[in-house]
């Protein structure tokens, strides 16, 4: 019922994602066609008149969305201004980097985050877990950009290819996004713990590892909802991280797309990440059905 | 107790208050600390006070000149002046002229680093004043009715799902102009969903309590109950999030100025800073001042806003 409703919505959302886009590209100051044209250097009036037909900028503007809408639809969005490559197969060419890269993190910061902050959680009185756990505060507060750099400085590998060169990289990314996720399983568990049915499973005799099953089972759950947020902030981070590590995913080519005023790419990488971002908020949320049985109860 | 009285009994959210308030003086004061002009000096006769402040013509062409006595500045070096007399000591380590050594253009580090404050903390109060209050008006027309809360709910799902720094990068793009209110802007233009999602979750919650239908018999009117009801409970989740969210607004600030697009050229950042241990093959004076920097904003903000979190919760359990 809830998944039902959820993809009901999708659609509105496309549009939403499409609207932005579309919002974007009129930005532009002045005319999109004679700003590109003013900016890359060279332009003739022929190629300028062709962006503007290309846009079809001289068409009312309703007229004007409903072709950016078809054109979205197909991810057609037109041709680089920098080489005149199909603006679709240089993304499709850089989103499986970006997005193994996002994946990687996920499961380095699910992998280390869950038993890390079930363990700090646990032995809360410990002194090493205090420290352990003032020790994660101040790394969550460090910039993604210097950890990529000192992390490269240490002989991590630029420019890699293969997903274990990318390792590095993803480590860096997720250092943040575990750090969050761990804090926030510490204090789910340490919840759980102090729950009637832990208390229980104690009287009855239940060990360390009685207890923690029971209680890491409840507290794992509101740490899965969190995995359809991440995605958008590894997108976001990785831009900073793919720069630095040299991995030609779309943070770098919005990079590159940046300094050379390349509209059509940076639209079709926005509207791209956006979507990707939905289907991982999608993903999240069957997630969220498999580990918890009331929901998916609610939704048969 | 009040909230305040139980913001100030957590000692972490007093450290982080304590030390926001010294990068604040740093920030206003970053002039005094770090200037190419003397507090205090005698030129030709005439006493100026504070020339690093106001900057009297007589006194910009250059220090040299001056030759009565002279109170300098802490860090005796503006931001963007190079090493006076003439000698430029590009990537200097630390040294004693240089507590934090010098930059690709023999900039004072130290300097570049003290200026630097300013960027980060006008960027970072601002873009999240600004977008605070567009999450709160959203947030909270979110229970005006359910067509409003509909098409509200579609434009703050739309808006989660722009990655925050490609959204940023798209739309310096577009625009191709940066200054800080820029980036300052964009930052809110990318964060003002999140706050807008848990204002409404609030508003709504608030909005079925009791205390509203009695304004409502009373014959309160929709906008009084609306700004001195439900406003002032429901936007308990946004202050959270608002202390938490300078410290992401200064995260952004560096990583775009960091990629080169954030505050035009001249201006101090500390992502600027972080640029150029990039570009000089990781210089430590130019990667381990920014990044504590940045750190320490952040981490103040982060026990600011823990702090903030406890003292509100416990109010509403109370």
């Amino acid at each position: 019922m809830r998944l039902a409703r959820r993809l009901m919505l999708v659609p509105a959302t496309l549009v939403g994602i499409t609207l932005v886009t579309f919002a974007l590209l009129h930005a532009l100051p002045g005319d999109a066609a004679t700003v590109q044209a003013g900016t890359s250097r060279g332009a003739s009036p022929e190629s300028i008149a062709a962006m503007r037909h290309d846009y079809g900028l001289d068409r009312p503007l309703l007229r004007q969305y409903g072709a950016w809408l078809a054109r979205s639809a197909r991810f057609d969005f037109g041709v680089s201004l920098v080489d005149g490559e199909p603006v679709r197969a240089k993304v499709a060419r850089a989103l499986p980097v970006s997005l193994s890269l996002a994946l990687l993190a996920t499961l380095l910061a699910f992998g280390v985050a869950i038993p890390l902050g079930a363990a700090l959680g646990y032995y809360d009185r410990r002194r090493w877990a205090r420290a352990s756990s003032a020790a994660l505060y101040g790394g969550y507060a460090l910039p993604a950009a210097a950890v990529a750099l000192l992390v490269l400085h240490a002989g991590a590998p630029w420019g890699a290819r293969t997903l274990v060169g990318m390792l590095p990289a993803a480590a860096c990314l997720a250092l943040a996004e575990t750090v969050k996720l761990a804090r926030y399983q510490r204090g789910a568990l340490l919840g759980e713990l102090a729950a009637d049915y832990v208390v229980t499973a104690r009287a009855k005799g239940h060990g360390a590892r009685g207890v923690v099953a029971h209680a890491l089972r409840n507290a794992l759950l509101p740490t899965v909802t969190l995995l359809g947020a991440e995605l958008p902030a590894l997108l976001s981070a990785g831009v900073i991280v793919e720069q630095v590590f040299g991995l030609h995913g779309i943070g770098m080519m919005a990079f590159d797309a940046v300094l050379t005023r390349d509209v059509p790419l940076l639209l079709a990488i926005t509207t791209v990440a956006a979507v990707a971002t939905l289907a991982g908020v999608l993903l999240a949320d069957l997630a969220y059905g498999l580990v918890d049985p009331r929901l998916r109860g609610r939704s048969a | 107790m009040t909230a305040w009285q139980r913001f100030r009994r957590a000692p972490g959210a007093r450290l982080g208050l304590g030390v926001m308030l010294v990068l604040v003086a740093v920030g206003l004061g970053a002039d005094l600390l770090a200037s190419d002009l003397p507090l205090a000096c005698r030129q030709r006769g005439t006493l100026h006070l504070l020339p690093c402040l106001t900057r009297p013509a007589a006194l910009v062409d250059g220090v040299e000149r001056i030759d009565g006595w002279q109170l300098r500045t802490p860090i005796p070096y503006g931001p963007y002046e190079q090493h006076p007399g003439g000698v430029t000591a590009v990537l200097a380590p630390p040294s004693r002229s240089h507590w934090l050594g010098t930059d690709d253009r023999g900039r004072d580090v130290a300097a570049r680093l003290v200026h630097g404050t300013r960027a980060a903390l006008l960027v970072g109060p601002f873009a999240v004043a600004l977008y605070v209050l567009l999450g709160l008006a959203v947030g909270v027309a979110a229970t005006l009715g359910r067509t409003a809360d509909f098409l509200l709910g579609r434009a703050v799902e739309v808006g989660l799902m722009f990655p925050t720094l490609l959204l940023l990068l798209a739309i310096q793009g577009v625009t191709s102009s940066t200054s800080l209110l820029e980036v300052a802007l964009a930052i809110a233009v990318t964060q003002w969903p999140h706050v807008a999602r848990l204002t409404r979750a609030e508003a709504l919650r608030v909005a079925a309590s009791p205390h509203i239908e009695a304004a409502r018999a009373v014959g309160a009117g929709r906008a009084r109950i609306l700004a001195l009801h439900l406003l002032p409970l429901a936007a308990t989740p946004a202050l959270t999030t608002a202390a938490f969210g300078v410290g992401q607004a200064v995260l952004f600030e560096t990583a775009l100025t960091f990629l080169g697009f954030g505050a035009p050229a001249p201006t101090a950042s500390w992502g600027e800073l972080l640029a150029q241990a990039q570009a000089s093959g990781l210089q430590p004076w130019l990667l381990v001042p920014p990044t504590l920097a940045i750190a320490l904003v952040v981490l103040s903000c982060n026990l600011v806003g823990d702090g903030v979190r406890a003292a509100l919760s416990s109010t509403a359990s109370a």
